[in-house]
């Protein structure tokens, strides 16, 4: 099939692409509140937030593959243990807060237990996180070395 | 910065921002930007301009100073 031509000059293209990173994030953190909200008004239906669960999930791993693909991990954070224990500590302490406060609404004289439950939740997050963001930057180093190999042939040919 | 060297070689040709644009395939507002010093034009596009206005890459955007504009 014949490709169709572009009638947008490089600057344009690139404000363009400017354009559709912004609705992107726009896209991701829009989803990111409306579970959040979702969860704490239907008070964790996740039958009723299926739909912006499944396109959040492919979002995110479109992005995080296409980036491992082409050897980039962040702009600001390395793949290294600190940044990454920094990170999965910030998603445990928002989610804990948010479990904590959803349980408070629930069961509120109970707040001892509550908590507990906040600081159970976030240690599983953190957990988690932790355990993807090492997996992930593990493979991220992998495919850079073999960039960086690739790159190496080519410049000896 | 601006790109005064660009534009002064145009107007020595006569030449309109339009006629330019057309020429290399870019609009002219994307030519008055990079005149104005608000667009970072790629290697590839500022050959294509050197070719339309027979000049080379050296007289169009080299800087030669410090502070001065090219």
């Amino acid at each position: 099939m014949e490709k169709i031509k572009n009638n947008l000059d490089e600057r344009q293209e690139q404000t363009l692409l400017q354009i559709e990173h912004n609705g992107c994030w726009l896209a991701f953190w829009g989803l990111v509140a409306s579970i959040v909200v979702q969860s704490i008004i239907l008070d964790f239906d996740y039958k009723n937030m299926a739909g912006e669960f499944i396109v959040l999930v492919m979002l995110a791993l479109h992005i995080v593959v296409s980036c491992i693909r082409q050897g980039i991990w962040d702009r600001r954070l390395k793949p290294d243990i600190s940044s990454n224990i920094l990170v999965s500590l910030t998603a445990a302490l928002i989610t804990g807060i948010l479990r904590f406060f959803y349980m408070v609404k629930r069961f509120p004289n109970v707040i001892l237990a509550d908590f507990a439950v906040g600081i159970i939740y976030a240690a599983k997050v953190f957990a988690i996180c932790f355990v993807v963001l090492q997996l992930t930057a593990n493979l991220f180093r992998k495919r850079q070395a073999k960039l960086e190999e690739e790159i190496s042939e080519n410049d000896e040919d | 910065m601006r790109n005064l060297k660009l534009k002064f070689r145009r107007i020595e040709l006569e030449m309109s921002q339009t006629k330019l644009a057309e020429k290399v395939g870019v609009t002219r507002q994307t030519i008055g930007l990079i005149e104005a010093g608000d667009f970072n034009p790629s290697l590839k596009l500022c050959i294509a301009i050197c070719k339309a206005l027979d000049t080379t890459l050296n007289d169009l955007f080299w800087e030669d100073n410090e502070n001065g504009e090219n």
